[in-house]
């Protein structure tokens, strides 16, 4: 009976097994899994299971017990947090938990039964089915057993049969013993089985580990905000040492759940005992259990910051007077609790009054202002406020004022580490100066700066794509590879390279790596820049690669530096290298204060090196700067000992002391800063007084050298010009009267507004300003980029503009205009000669009629070139072959004598035209026309005949007869004879027309002679 | 590495200068211009070649009102560009404490005291200062044969670092 009973018992349960599974939930499955643990043993051994069994039992009688009361309080434990979230009603627990023990222990054996599956009350069934039918059977079995024996003995007169039967009927026992047993133990741990089968083993394996309800609860106890730590203390001696709490195992605190303390235990009771009288517990808001499913988030291991904190790290205060301030760890107390800090004090020594009482009670109140941070003044301290400093060893520099000590004028101060902030403090220069100032070490503590500096730039660490590396940890430890892709935060994928399968094959795979596991690669020679650390921003070559450091030659330094691979970044060849600082670059002039002045040596990131004027280097702080130097290139110019200018960029050398050779950086008054290629201190960089230097060579100067072509500056127009303009003005400027550009129509021809029509309603000197068209604005333009409308449509330049106003009015006082003209022309230089002789053969040529036209402002005609307009013009080229013959091929053969050389010099003549608008000759024309001298028409025209007919050369004596000849005579009898003698007989115009005719003349004449 | 190299250079010419003379100018130009200066892509142009018959071309007068051309002037240069792992000749141009400057023609090449052999020494003390082993020294005006182990070229500059730490490299 038990056969089937069983058997469909199995079956039912199998049935359900499935369905019931489905249901289940994790939770559960993984308890069951951690409860099938030991069946599994069982079952591979089944008698040892046996034994087994009964030994389980026995001892289950402690710890199953507690493990099903752990149960129960699990779920309690969810209902209790429940409660407790809803009204802390601890006292309800307790009982309950009380009721639960009891009732445990009552029904311990219940429990048992219930332990193969609790939550499922159809299997529970059939398990207490299958428990009470195994002592079922068992009973039977004695009886049996005990019936047979006595039936053996009531048998033995039946004789053999009898024990056969017997021997049957135990064998028969035996075997259904055994099958029954079989039976029990599939039923009862078959699930085990089918669990394992659903369970796929990896998985499982891990979440084993995670807690249930077996293990110990744990409560959340509301403590006094930075008490946790002293509590968790507290708790510990007492689990040691006090009776009765055997039950808590374990206390512990969570930096990111302030304010509350956690204890591990298996009852409530023990909790409540060992937390009795401890002071800083809330009490009376209870305890909260955690549920536990939030055990693993509690207890997640995170980063320990107070583990940081060494002595030397920075701080920042959290509270107090000090809130904000920073400060430097001295040393930490035995109990990881307080720190002593160094701080810079704020003291008012007594002058704030009721202030500083309470100060003195670190009752600083946030509206309050507080005194600025300063070094302790002993006698501060002992005139103002002598009653409360109390203990004084001068020599120690050692005092205690206010119950507070001060050491070398800090204050010493143990803080709970609770009230400080020790996570990415990041001391600004300037505070660290504050505690460098009075101490022994001059300057910062870089060092320290940059650890700290890089804890909170830990984040900077990039990896790129084709970076080589190699990986430090983890499965793939020591391959190397190359970074395809670093698309994720912290993982980067690389690909692997095999180096022992080198030849042929290489084996390559790709893998996802945390960048904590993987370490650049370099090899000397690679250019790279750092980007991370003391050294950040800087660049330079690897020269060396040992283990875990690269040695690179800084660009900007020549220095050697030594940084850890992670800290760099492969740059491209030609990167440009940050040397900024603060808005301050490399080898730039800055102000100190208001004497001194330096130069930037080095650019950090919160730090500059400066060399002053005085060759001291010191680093100072960007803020510190007081502004840049902004030095014209013009004006930085000093002569150097041999009374010769001294430039930037020129090569000196010094004349005492090391001799050094370097070229100027930069000049500021009398001291030259000097950069040296071969020395190495402070980059090479040195100042020197000026006259302890010696020009090597100037810059500039092989060029100029190297040159041996005409000089521009006399050939190139371009150089002229600003004289031109210069002179014009002079000219215009003497002119006086009214502005002839005002009120006229103008357009724009250059700039932004070109194309722009307007009128000038306003003209000083160059500019003019025009009323815009549109948009309607008065805007000041330069006067030559203007065009004049002549007539409607018809537009010119203001140079022509100008001079046919002047010609236009010239025509009365022509004489004078012209001659002004002239003058102010300073330079008919070299080709004036020549061009004079071509105007002198048009003047020459039309002699008679020519001057009434002019004379009568025919010079709209030059401007428009056409030629028909202006009579003068055409007829100059129509009826002084010679000029035509000269002209044209010039023109054709060489531009630049054609109109480039030779008009300009001309027109400078008429004023600065660059074309033949040479209507400048033609307007200039009319003046010497309106001189009326028939002296000097013959006079040119015989000079100029005389020169051109006979071919002789061009430049020198030509043009010089024609016009001393023509000029002498022709304005002695002049009107105005007096003015225009001196000043033509001075003649700056003849000494001008043919002293620098020769120079440049003969080269002309060169190029002019093979073609002619 | 030398390398013969065709080239090409836009000149752009001031009117003034148009006339019988100007290819000559501008190949005078042209030399003065180039020879001698340093590209980070091509290196030093050590010199150019067939200097008089070099192809001018044709101006070009550039828009605008300047009357300035250019002319695309086409040439051929030696060129010298130093590479990663060619060992050359240099003379030494300056020694200190971390190493010393040498200069391959044009080219300074700076050997760190990482890339000297462990046995020579910097001594100060020797006049000029040296890199002193046994039997080498190593001191300002030295010729020593080097390797390039790195080069970093920018727009129209080159450097280099090199080494000494191998066989065959050292003093001459």
């Amino acid at each position: 009976m038990s056969d089937t009973e069983t058997k469909e018992g199995k079956s039912m349960q199998e049935g359900q097994d499935i369905p019931v599974k489905t249901e289940d939930t994790v939770k559960e499955k993984l308890e069951e899994v951690k409860e099938n643990e030991d069946p599994g043993v069982l079952k591979k051994e089944p008698d040892r299971s046996v034994l087994q069994e009964d030994n389980q039992n026995a001892p289950k009688d402690d710890e199953p017990e507690e493990k099903n009361e752990e149960v129960d309080e699990g779920d309690e434990g969810n209902d209790d947090a429940a409660a407790a979230a809803d009204d802390d009603d601890d006292d309800d627990d307790d009982d309950d938990d009380d009721d639960d023990d009891d009732d445990d222990e009552d029904d311990s054996k219940n429990h048992k039964k219930r332990k193969g599956n609790k939550f499922l009350d159809v299997e529970a069934e059939v398990d207490e089915d299958d428990e009470e039918e195994e002592d079922d059977e068992e009973a039977e079995l004695l009886k049996r057993e005990f019936l047979a024996d006595d039936q053996t003995g009531i048998d033995e007169e039946e004789g053999a049969p009898t024990h056969i039967k017997l021997d049957r009927s135990r064998e028969k026992l035996d075997e259904q013993d055994a099958q029954a047993l079989a039976d029990q133990f599939k039923q009862r741990y078959g699930r085990s089985g089918s669990s394992r089968y659903m369970g796929s083993g990896a998985k499982v394996s891990q979440r084993l580990l995670l807690p249930s309800v077996e293990d110990p609860s744990i409560w959340g106890v509301h403590v006094r905000t930075g008490r946790e730590k002293v509590v968790v203390k507290q708790l510990y001696a007492r689990m040691f040492n006090m009776k009765g709490v055997e039950g808590v195992y374990s206390a512990f605190q969570r930096d990111d759940f302030v304010g509350y303390v956690y204890v591990e235990a298996r009852r409530m009771d023990a909790v409540d005992r060992i937390l009795a009288g401890i002071p800083g517990i809330y009490t009376s808001t209870g305890k909260v259990l955690v549920p536990i499913d939030e055990y693993p988030d509690l207890l997640r291991a995170a980063h320990s910051e107070d583990l940081q904190l060494k002595p030397g790290s920075y701080i920042r205060v959290k509270s107090g007077k000090y809130k904000g301030d920073l400060g430097v760890v001295d040393n930490l107390a035995e109990n990881d609790l307080e720190v002593r800090v160094k701080l810079v004090p704020r003291l008012d020594y007594g002058h704030g009054g009721a202030n500083s009482g309470r100060f003195g009670r670190g009752g600083y109140r946030s509206g309050m202002a507080r005194p600025p941070q300063r070094p302790f003044s002993q006698l501060e301290a002992s005139q103002h406020d002598p009653e409360h400093l109390t203990t004084a060893r001068i020599d120690r520099d050692y005092f205690v004022y206010r119950n507070e000590e001060y050491i070398g004028g800090f204050l010493f101060k143990d803080i709970n580490i609770s009230h400080l902030v020790t996570k990415d403090v990041k001391p600004a220069l300037r505070e660290l100066t504050l505690f460098n100032g009075s101490g022994d070490t001059d300057g910062i503590d870089m060092q320290n700066v940059a650890k700290t500096l890089k804890k909170s730039r830990d984040a900077a660490i990039t990896f790129q794509p084709n970076d080589r590396i190699i990986v430090t940890s983890g499965e793939q430890t020591g391959m190397h590879g190359r970074v395809i892709s670093a698309a994720q935060d912290k993982i980067v994928t690389v690909v692997l390279e095999d180096k022992s399968f080198a030849e042929g094959k290489q084996i390559t795979e790709e893998v996802d790596v945390p960048i904590k596991a993987l370490r650049k690669v370099f090899l000397p020679g690679d250019h790279v820049s750092v980007i991370h650390g003391v050294h950040s921003g800087e660049s330079g070559m690897i020269v060396q690669v040992q283990d875990k450091q690269v040695t690179l030659v800084s660009d900007q330094t020549g220095q050697d530096v030594t940084v850890f691979p992670n800290y760099l970044q492969r740059s491209s060849d030609s990167a440009a290298v940050s040397t900024e600082s603060g808005g301050f670059e490399l080898h730039q002039l800055v102000r100190l204060n208001s004497e001194e002045v330096g130069l930037v040596l080095k650019t950090e990131i919160e730090a500059l090196t400066v060399l002053r004027t005085d060759g001291r280097v010191l680093r100072v702080e960007p803020e510190q700067v007081q502004s840049a130097v902004y030095v014209d290139r013009m004006t930085e110019k000093a002569t150097d000992r041999a009374g010769s200018e001294l430039k930037v960029g020129d090569v000196v050398k010094e004349v005492h002391g090391e001799k050094r050779q370097g070229f100027v950086l930069h000049i500021y008054r009398t001291w030259v800063f000097i950069k040296s290629r071969t020395s190495v201190e402070n980059t090479g960089v040195f100042v020197v007084d000026s006259d302890a230097v010696q020009t090597v060579s100037t810059k500039g100067s092989l060029v100029s050298q190297a040159f041996k072509v005409p000089d521009l500056s006399k050939m190139n127009p371009n150089r002229m010009d600003a004289a031109a303009s210069a002179s014009m003005t002079a000219s215009t400027a003497k002119m006086g009267g009214r502005d002839p550009s005002l009120h006229q129509y103008v357009s724009v021809r250059k700039g932004p507004y070109k194309g722009k029509k307007g009128i000038v309603k306003d003209a000083n000197g160059d500019v003019a300003r025009v009323e815009m068209h549109n948009p309607a604005k008065i805007i000041p333009i330069q006067k030559i980029d203007l065009l004049f409308e002549v007539r409607p449509g018809n537009y010119i330049p203001y140079e022509q503009f100008s001079e046919s106003r002047r010609a236009g009015r010239g025509g009365g006082f022509g004489g004078r205009g012209g001659r002004g003209g002239f003058r102010g022309e300073s330079a008919p230089r070299g080709f004036g000669g020549v061009t004079s002789r071509g105007g002198a053969r048009s003047f020459g040529g039309p002699r008679g009629g020519m001057s009434p036209q002019v004379g009568a402002g025919s010079v709209p005609g030059f401007g428009s070139p056409a030629g028909a307009t202006s009579p003068m013009w055409s007829s100059g080229g129509s009826r002084t072959p010679t000029w035509t013959s000269t002209g044209g091929p010039h023109g054709d053969k060489t531009p630049a004598w054609g109109s480039g050389g030779k008009t300009p010099s001309w027109s400078s003549g008429g004023s600065r035209t660059p074309a033949w608008g040479s209507g400048n000759g033609g307007s200039k024309t009319p003046s010497w026309n309106g001189g009326k001298t028939p002296a000097w028409s013959a006079g040119s025209s015989g000079g100029s005949r005389s020169a051109w007919g006979g071919k002789t050369e061009y430049g020198g004596s030509g043009g010089k007869t024609a016009y001393e000849g023509g000029g002498r005579s022709a304005w002695q009898p002049d009107e105005n004879a007096s003015k225009a003698t001196n000043d033509w007989g001075s003649t700056p115009a003849a000494g001008d027309w043919d002293a620098p005719t020769p120079a440049p003349a003969p080269k002309h004449e060169d190029d002019y002679v093979p073609e002619e | 590495m030398f390398f013969i190299k065709d080239l090409a250079l836009n000149l752009t010419l001031h009117p003034s200068y148009f006339g019988p003379n100007m290819k000559q100018y501008l190949r005078q130009k042209l030399l003065t211009d180039v020879e001698g200066t340093c590209t980070g892509q091509f290196g030093y142009i050590v010199c150019v070649l067939d200097c008089m018959n070099i192809d001018v071309g044709k101006g070009k007068l550039l828009t605008g009102d300047t009357g300035y051309s250019e002319f695309e002037v086409k040439y051929r240069a030696v060129v010298w560009k130093p590479f990663k792992g060619e060992v050359v000749d240099a003379v030494v141009s300056s020694v200190n404490s971390m190493g010393f400057f040498a200069d391959v023609g044009p080219l300074s090449v700076f050997i760190s005291k990482h890339l000297i052999p462990n046995d020579m020494k910097y001594t100060p003390s020797h006049t000029p200062p040296a890199y002193i082993s046994e039997d080498q020294v190593i001191m300002k005006g030295a010729k020593v044969r080097i390797k390039i182990i790195g080069t970093r070229a920018d727009v129209n500059s080159i450097s280099a670092i090199g080494s000494i730490k191998e066989d065959y490299l050292g003093p001459l």
